[in-house]
């Protein structure tokens, strides 16, 4: 709705002017087991700005999901640094990153991860829920039902999930993200267990609310999607090897195939 | 807290829904834990009503019961038993009490009830009631102009009474009944509500008549009695100690003055509250109980946390969700806590039900085994501790459920299509809980078996003496009847022609008289000098005439029988011992011929040695001492009546025959020996029939409980189990794998209960007064039963996953 939001596209590390609400200093991830270490994430830098609308894409188990799951706080980095907002969360509590992940994160997952014994208005309501200071019913009542309407579905507000299709499924589940008002939007693959009709939608509609101002981070193994976004970040090995903004093109076939 | 609270709200709305989905986790939990929570909830009642519960009387704490306490120069020492003319010499020269009543209990017939009933008789002093202050449902109590030596024939009923014997006459008050062989007038019944004390028999009087009716001897110090007691408040300024020796010289002087104390006698008082009286040794009992449903509920606490350890495993997704919104451990700990709470709760109100249900029965079962049994019921004490249990029940489970989740790695179940893989339960945990339920079951199984094998014991032990087709009849004195010697003449007569009688009757083959049936509870004992007047003890006794040993079968091992007495003159001159107390009076040689003595100037030769019999109850080394006096009709009379095989005696073939002799002659009793018998062993049964109960709950449980942690853990293990035979391995090689593997910790198990075992016999065995004997075999054979259940619990699961089609397994059906 506000177009003067939408600037004209440039490539976006020159663009100091914009806020920075995430930067990741040297990331590694390491999972150790007992017999092999796997470096699944080894030195990103990333710098994600508000109203970015970024796709991460590349190979299978180049650490795409593994870098979402450290975007969101669901996983601690082995080293590096990483701030939200300005903030240092390296290295909190687990509480505290909880809190975080509250107030400044919403996810979108390719499986939809409702809650099947909630109806959809509960489902939406669940991050509120955990809200510190705890919110009134009356005002979790208004931001869900608006988050609902962004993506058309206050009208199945008492539904259960799985009387839903996929399509609905992934609304609601973007409902949700978006509910507590979070600073950006992790999507991990949105559009894997959908049809491409469904899938196209949930697209559509997730560059309707970049439009609006809402700062997206996405992980998609599908190039058409991948190139709705503004950033494109190619993820190999653990390590971005390249970074393109929408405006210069580039295609590469390599690796289209290798990720399809 | 508020936060919690609020979050917790609803954690609930969720945890209902999602239970809703579960119904096999929540019914099973449900079941186990309510009829677990029922057993514990009722013992617990038990032991909070007899230890810590004040009684139901205003002041209660303050109520006290004086008694007599003797002890003579061989250190031996009894209390509890109490000489008339000692407690009158209380009543009626103490200073120290607020209010006192003398207390005296006895069983009288209702005369003039068409049943003529049994009842028992509380004889009173006004003061009793101002102590007490029941609540009346009609008329009024005692009162002052009631006291002693005014010998007014008033009586009280209480309401079961009312109920029972008089139809709930509203118009009651004012009516006459006969008791014993005096009329009274009804003056009042005491409330519904009025729980009044019982005598040392745990009964509930049925009347209260003024204290003058009681008919002891009051001038006798040396016949003591157990029915004889007090009740009183001392004055503000008084001390117990101080009450204990101003009462135990005023006892004292008069106790050795009489004629009963011998030189170096001596009496004190003794005084203690009147619920440490009512109560006595129970709580023994009562700790018991606890301790066993307390196993019981440990095994239970095994078994459930193994399905919320499973229940957690399903959880995780929807865990996993809600900690990427936001949801500290915290929350999952409520959300976890919520369920929990919502089960626990539910089975805490059935547990309640269940509870409710095991007061009647206990009251049905155990009123007269066990004190205040009346008084059990839901109160304000047993809500708090349901509340209490079922809140740390809850968390409890819900701790050890959210430990369970790694919460940091929950964020793996969010990846990829959402199967997410299972978390698994840890091998070391399911083995720790099969272990402990194992050890638990089988100590429990043990402990039982030890409590069962005495009960049994004393059930089963043989009683020396024909009990089949022989009976015992009692009847009451005739009324106005004395204890002088012409009187006791007539009365001999009396007995004879009574006995001549019964032996008209068709069914009736011999008859003999004695003063006492050959087994009751409690015992009588009287004292026996030696021909120096020197004591040498106090030991059961019967008088019986010449017939008795052939009716009860009981074979003389020495000498003869008493000889049969033409002369109604009674001689009492000859003594028949046991054989037990023939040993211990005179070790070396044979006591016939020898001369003992109840009283100076009275010997009695030793006749007869008679075999050792059994009375159910009585302590092997003492029970067996007892001596035999001729018959003289002292007391009430007593026949034991032979009959032909498979006969039957009743009152009323009996009472006819009595009233032609003598109008004034009634009834007490008409019962048979097995049923004496089959009375004596009751208390033994129950305890037998409880633990038998309870051993085979826990081993259900314990069985449920294998059969569970084996069940998740084969499921976990099916795709596993899957690969094997699809790559063609045998099932019963795979069977034998996985069962050795799942006995391992049931043998651990029986290692930590047999460890434990020895702890807990050290322990016991530092309690200097506790003689117990431990059969070994007894004990072993809890090992097979407890192997074959749980042997039967990890064969099913493991049988049901290899005996499918590998390719379900594979496709994780
Ligand atoms: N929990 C873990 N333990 C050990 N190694 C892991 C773990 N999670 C991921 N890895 C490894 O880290 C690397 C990156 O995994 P990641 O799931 O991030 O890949 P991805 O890019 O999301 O792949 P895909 O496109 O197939 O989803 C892989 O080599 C993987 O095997
Ligand atoms: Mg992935």
């Amino acid at each position: 709705m506000t177009i003067e939001n939408v600037t004209p596209m440039k490539p976006v590390d020159t663009d100091i002017s914009k806020k920075v609400i995430i930067e990741m200093k040297n990331l590694t991830k390491v999972f150790s087991t007992e017999s092999i270490e796997t470096h699944a994430l080894r030195g990103v830098d990333l710098v994600i700005y508000n109203q970015d609308y970024i796709s991460i894409s590349g190979p299978s188990g180049c650490g795409k999901s593994t870098l979402l799951s450290l975007l969101g706080l669901l996983d601690s980095p082995t080293s590096g640094q990483y701030f939200i907002d300005g903030l240092d969360v390296s290295n909190l509590t687990i509480n505290h990153r909880a809190e975080i992940r509250n107030s400044h994160i919403g996810f979108v997952f390719q499986a939809f991860n409702l809650i099947d014994e909630l109806s959809v208005f509960d489902n939406v309501a669940l991050p509120l829920r955990y809200r510190e200071p705890a919110m009134s019913a009356a005002d979790i009542k208004d931001e869900v039902l608006s988050s609902l309407e962004k993506v058309n579905m206050s009208h199945r507000c008492d539904h259960k999930p799985n009387q839903l299709s996929g399509g609905q499924q992934q609304r609601i589940a973007i409902a949700r993200a978006l509910v507590g008002s979070p600073s950006i939007l992790l999507v991990d693959e949105p559009t894997g267990n959908l049809d491409s009709k469904n899938g196209d939608a949930v697209m559509a509609m997730l560059a309707k609310l970049n439009d609006e101002g809402m700062t997206i981070c996405m992980v998609t193994h599908d190039l058409r999607y991948a190139d709705m976004a503004k950033r494109k970040l190619h993820l190999l090995d653990g390590l971005i090897a390249d970074e393109y903004s929408a405006d210069e093109f580039i295609s590469n076939d390599a690796t289209a195939q290798e990720a399809l | 807290m508020k936060r919690f609270l609020r979050s917790l709200k609803f954690e609930l709305s969720l945890a209902k829904s999602a239970l809703l989905n579960v119904p096999g986790f929540s019914a099973t939990v449900i079941a186990t834990l309510s009829v677990t929570l029922g057993a514990l909830i009722c013992i617990f009642s038990l032991n909070h009503v007899l230890m810590v519960k004040s009684l139901p009387y205003p002041n209660a704490e303050n109520l006290l019961v004086v008694q007599h306490a003797y002890a003579d120069t061989e250190g031996n020492s009894f209390s509890g038993s109490q000489s008339a003319p000692g407690m009158l010499l209380w009543y009626k020269n103490q200073k120290i009490f607020e209010k006192f009543s003398l207390v005296f209990d006895s069983k009288q017939l209702v005369a003039d009830h068409p049943d003529q009933p049994n009842a028992l008789i509380d004889f009173v002093m006004p003061d009793y009631f101002s102590l007490l202050k029941p609540e009346m449902h009609l008329g009024r109590v005692l009162n002052e102009n009631e006291g002693l030596d005014t010998h007014k024939t008033v009586v009280v009923l209480s309401y079961q009474t009312w109920k029972k014997w008089f139809q709930s006459d509203v118009n009651i008050i004012g009516n006459k009944t006969m008791i014993g062989h005096t009329s009274y007038t009804i003056i009042g019944v005491t409330a519904k509500s009025f729980i009044a004390p019982t005598n040392r028999n745990n009964e509930a009087p049925d009347f209260w008549v003024p204290w003058d009716h009681q008919g002891l001897d009051v001038n006798n110090w040396g016949v003591t009695t157990r029915a004889l007691t007090s009740i009183g408040t001392l004055k503000k300024e008084i001390s117990i100690s101080e009450a204990t020796s101003q009462l135990g010289v005023m006892l004292n002087e008069k106790f050795i003055a009489s004629s009963a104390a011998e030189i170096g006698d001596s009496a004190t008082a003794s005084i203690q509250t009147l619920k440490e009286v009512i109560v006595g040794d129970s709580t023994e009992v009562a700790l018991l109980l606890l301790s066993g449903v307390i196993g019981l509920l440990l095994i239970a606490i095994t078994n459930v946390t193994n399905l919320f350890l499973s229940r957690a495993a399903q959880k995780q997704r929807t865990m996993a969700i809600q900690a990427a919104l936001g949801a500290k451990p915290n929350h999952l700990f409520i959300a976890m806590f919520a369920e929990s709470l919502i089960l626990t709760v539910i089975a805490g109100v059935l547990g309640l039900l269940v509870a409710g249900w095991g007061f009647v029965l206990l009251g049905e079962l155990a009123a007269t085994q066990l004190p205040r049994i009346s008084e059990l019921g839901v109160d304000n004490a047993t809500l708090l501790f349901t509340g209490g249990i079922v809140i740390l029940l809850a968390a409890i489970f819900a701790k050890l459920s959210s430990r369970v989740v790694k919460y940091d790695k929950l964020q793996a179940q969010l990846q990829g299509s959402g199967k997410g893989s299972g978390l698994q339960v840890s091998k070391r945990i399911r083995h720790i809980l099969i272990a402990m339920q194992v050890a638990l079951a089988t100590l429990l199984l043990a402990g039982a078996s030890i409590v069962i094998e005495q009960a049994l014991a004393t059930i089963l032990h043989p009683l020396g003496f024909n009990e089949e087709d022989v009976y015992y009849l009692r009847v009451d004195r005739p009324q106005g009847s004395s204890y002088s010697p012409e009187s006791l003449v007539e009365m001999n007569l009396l007995t004879l022609d009574i006995k001549r009688e019964l032996e008209k009757l068709p069914q009736v083959v011999n008859v003999s008289r004695s003063i006492k049936p050959v087994i009751y509870k409690g015992a009588n004992s009287m004292g026996l000098t030696d021909r120096n007047d020197k004591r040498v003890g106090s030991y059961a006794y019967n008088m019986v005439d010449h017939d008795y040993f052939d009716i009860l079968e009981l074979p003389l091992v020495q000498g003869r029988t008493f000889i049969e007495q033409k002369d109604p003159r009674y001689n009492i001159n000859e003594i028949i011992l046991s054989e037990s107390l023939a040993r211990e009076l005179v070790p070396d040689g044979s006591a016939i011929g020898e001369i003992f003595q109840l009283q100076p100037t009275q010997p009695l030769k030793v006749v007869g040695i008679v075999k050792d019999y059994y009375r159910p109850g009585m302590a092997e080394n003492f029970g067996y001492h007892r001596y035999f006096l001729p018959y003289a009709a002292f007391e009430n009379f007593g026949f034991d009546i032979k009959l032909a095989k498979g006969g039957q005696l009743t009152r009323e073939t009996v009472l006819p025959l009595l009233l032609k002799l003598n109008k004034k002659l009634r009834i007490r009793t008409v019962i048979s020996h097995e049923r004496l018998h089959a009375d004596l062993i009751y208390r033994h049964k129950l305890t037998a029939g409880l633990t038998i109960v309870l051993g085979l709950l826990s081993l259900l449980l314990a069985a449920a409980g294998i059969y569970g942690v084996l069940n998740y853990s084969t499921q976990m293990r099916r795709y596993e189990l899957g690969i094997h035979l699809s790559l063609g391995a045998k099932t019963h090689r795979i069977r034998n794998m996985v069962m050795k593997e799942s006995l391992f910790p049931v043998m651990l198990g029986m290692l930590c209960s047999a460890f434990m075992s020895v702890i807990i016999f050290l322990i016991v065995r530092q309690q200097a007064d506790f003689v117990i004997n431990i059969n070994i075999i007894g004990m072993l054979s809890v090992v097979p039963i407890m192997l074959a259940v749980a042997y039967v619990a990890c064969y099913i699961p493991i049988q049901a996953a290899i005996t499918q089609d590998p390719m379900k397994a594979l496709r994780n059906e």
